[in-house]
């Protein structure tokens, strides 16, 4: 009787896992083609913490049943929810672009060798700075692994991943949508094998990386269908301009009257940049010396006469999409 | 029998579709008036900055702003220039509004609020959605006229014609981006419409339309490395040069006078013809074509011989109206000066390593990826080349 009971709770367990849940919440017109960063995702453990990326994390932690894979399940997972957005009517930036500037605003693990990503310290920026000082976005995007586990019950395994996105307005600070998706797959008793054999092997193939892999798919699947759109306007078929480096040669902050200021800028090839000097000098215009190095020279009149004005560097696409960033460097003057 | 199979399975959509184009047709502008009786609209306003705080892309939120502008113009208002309005305005209450009022002498504010914005794409339509309002208020800020309007763009199976060719050719021309320039424009002709016309003093229109001329426009160089583009006409309006898709802005030197250097380097690359704008503060323009200055005709690749420590200039010509005596003499040239510049990398940027009075000069033992620039009589210069060794 005990057995039967113990049997029958294990069993109603064991299903009760295998339930999918998707709840979100969308706060904004996801047809907006808003221009989004997708910043690394992260694994956290059940207090929400953020979790070391170690090798145990790794994908296949299961020897013999499948092969060994290279990414961790948040970088996994963030790989499939950037291909998911395809289908979105969002700009979204390249992530090898998020990922360089991220590195050059010094959001790396100091020391690292190679160099990795210090993720406390990017879920920690705001998405205000994130935007503003960073990178060129209206909004960004957190990814969270809350779960990604493989249970093994002698006649049943069960695959879980949970995400946690959130997409948060760099503008307003607002969270214009979040998502908490868990869904689960099992093999063995509860698929009904048809012998003996079955229902011992069943289990196990189910520890298989394949099977994780083909669920975490449809969490970032269905995780970003909320966001999808049909007609997206013609210009997301090409990522926005983007600019890596940019930066000038006062390095006093001081430019003579006889003399000028040189601004160069490393970004995206073949596009249109200019540069601007505070409200002084518009749009001055950059020639691109080689794929994505531009240069760019300001000569002061002996009228110009300013004081504390930033520089700004500014590319646009043909589509008039544009990415502009502040030189941090000292601001310039003139007198 | 065969009428009937078809019928039965469209008279569902009957119901959804009658109550949507009811409440579709049911949404038109909402105006409100505090205009008193006798009193008009201001003539001039400006339209004061854009809020770009909402989840809206920047382009777009441009876009509508540039349509309500140009149809504000069309309704007869005389509409402050947008570089006027930004070069003024701190925030978009633009609390320095006064200083508008007395240096433009305008009338009233206008500010646009785009409250929402949708765009829903049904199983076989969409239905575009672009809501937002336009107040007009007068110096004193007493709001004058309101006007709120939900523009939307209907298509597809639903909501337009019940046809399937229809409905597929309207959802394909949804894809573009095209779709919302559209809803712009129909969302500012809308809402500006049923603003009350403005009454101008013949005299004052006449003062802001076509007061803003352009007398002259000259490009030159002004040193060796840069060109000077300066135009003269009337005095405090705002100058620029177009040059392939950039605009750049001259500053006024005097009145009446516009100017700006740019570098050599970047004519080497654009086109050689530009034009210059001029604008009055109301936006009334005027163009000119004009022609940046030639780059040097003489080609003085391999023509730079460096080599035992030194960099020798074996053509000059810089300057020269013709190009022949360049492509045969390789005699030492006569050059004013020559500069030298390196970079770490070919691609630059360069940094100038030094300046000679001569066609030779002395090269620092460490010095990577060198060009050489000649300078010729009257300070023209010549392309930047690259410095073979040999």
């Amino acid at each position: 009787m005990k057995l039967t009971s113990f049997l029958s709770v294990a069993t109603a367990a064991l299903l009760a896992g295998c339930q999918a849940t998707y709840k979100h919440t969308l706060n904004f017109n996801p047809a907006e083609p808003i221009r989004i960063a997708v910043l690394p995702f992260a694994q956290v453990d059940s207090d929400g913490k953020l979790v070391r990326e170690d090798e145990n994390l790794l994908i296949d932690n299961v020897g013999l049943v499948s092969s060994k894979q290279s990414e961790t399940p948040a970088e996994y997972m963030q790989s499939l929810v950037q291909s998911e957005l395809s289908n979105a009517s969002l700009d979204v930036i390249t992530p090898a672009i998020v990922q360089a500037d991220l590195l050059h605003y010094g959001f790396a693990k100091p020391g690292s060798n190679p160099v990795t990503m210090d993720l406390d310290r990017v879920f920690a920026a705001t998405p205000s700075e994130i935007c503003s000082k960073i990178l060129s976005c209206d909004a960004v995007l957190y990814g969270k692994v809350t779960r990604w586990d493989r249970s093994y019950y002698g006649l049943q395994s069960v695959a879980t991943v949970a995400v946690n996105l959130r997409l948060v307005s760099a503008k307003t600070g607002k969270v214009m949508y979040e998502i908490d998706a868990e869904d689960s797959e099992s093999r063995g008793i509860s698929k009904g094998p048809t012998g003996f054999s079955n229902l011992a092997l069943e289990p196990i193939k189910g520890l298989d990386n394949e099977i994780i892999q083909n669920l975490a798919r449809e969490v970032a699947d269905r995780s970003i269908s909320p966001l999808s759109n049909r007609s997206r306007p013609e210009f997301l078929k090409t990522a926005p301009p983007a600019i890596i480096a940019s930066g000038h040669d006062a390095h006093s902050g001081s430019v003579s009257k006889s003399g000028k200021l040189t601004v160069v800028a490393f970004g995206s090839p073949s596009q249109s940049a200019t540069f601007s000097v505070g409200n002084v000098a518009l749009n001055v215009p950059m020639l691109e010396r080689a794929p994505g190095h531009y240069i760019g020279e300001y000569f002061p009149l002996a009228t110009d006469s300013f004081s504390k004005q930033y520089v700004v560097v500014a590319i646009k696409d043909e589509y008039g999409r544009s990415t502009s960033q502040r030189i941090a460097k000292t601001p310039v003057s003139v007198q | 029998m065969h009428r009937n199979l078809r019928a039965a399975p469209l008279s569902w959509l009957r119901v959804p579709a009658v109550a949507l184009c009811a409440a579709l047709a049911a949404c038109g502008p909402t105006v409100t008036s505090n205009l008193s009786a006798g009193s008009s609209m201001p003539g001039s306003v400006a339209l004061l900055p854009p809020d770009y705080s909402i989840d809206i892309p920047r382009e777009r939120i441009n876009l509508v702003r540039q349509s309500v502008i140009n149809q504000l113009r069309n309704r007869g208002f005389i509409v402050l220039d947008d570089q006027a309005v930004i070069a003024t305005c701190s925030s978009p209450q633009c609390p320095e509004r006064s200083k508008l009022a007395q240096q433009y002498s305008v009338d009233g504010f206008a500010t646009l609020k785009l409250d929402s914005f949708s765009r829903n794409n049904f199983v076989a339509g969409y239905y575009n959605e672009l809501a937002g309002d336009l107040s007009v208020v007068d110096r004193s800020g007493k709001e004058l006229v309101s006007v709120k309007q939900t523009e939307r763009e209907e298509g597809g199976l639903l909501l337009q014609s019940g046809q399937i060719f229809e409905a597929l050719l309207s959802s394909v021309e949804n894809t573009g981006d095209d779709v919302f320039d559209k809803l712009a424009d129909k969302f500012a002709y809308t809402i500006v419409e049923q603003l009350p016309a403005p009454t101008i003093p013949a005299s004052r229109l006449a003062q802001e339309s076509g007061t803003v001329a352009l007398s002259s426009a000259t490009a030159t160089w002004s040193s060796p490395t840069t060109y000077k583009v300066c135009v003269r006409g009337t005095p405090s309006s705002f100058a620029y040069l177009l040059s392939g898709k950039s605009r750049t802005n001259l500053r006024e030197v005097s009145p009446g006078s516009y100017c700006s250097n740019f570098s050599g380097l970047v004519a080497e690359d654009s086109a050689h013809q530009a034009s210059v704008e001029l604008r009055s503060a109301f936006g009334t323009s005027v163009r000119q074509d004009v022609s940046l200055p030639a780059v040097p005709p003489c080609d003085l690749k391999s023509r730079v011989k460096s080599g035992d420590g030194q960099v020798k200039l074996l053509c000059t010509q810089v300057g020269a109206a013709s190009a022949a005596g360049c492509s045969t003499s390789l005699s030492p040239c006569s050059a004013q000066k020559i500069l030298l510049f390196s970079a770490e990398t070919p691609a630059g940027p360069f940094l100038k390593l030094r300046e000679a009075a001569s066609s030779s000069a002395p090269l620092p033992q460490d010095a990577q990826n060198v060009q050489v620039m000649a300078i010729g009589a009257g300070g023209v210069a010549s392309l930047p080349v690259k410095a073979d060794v040999q």
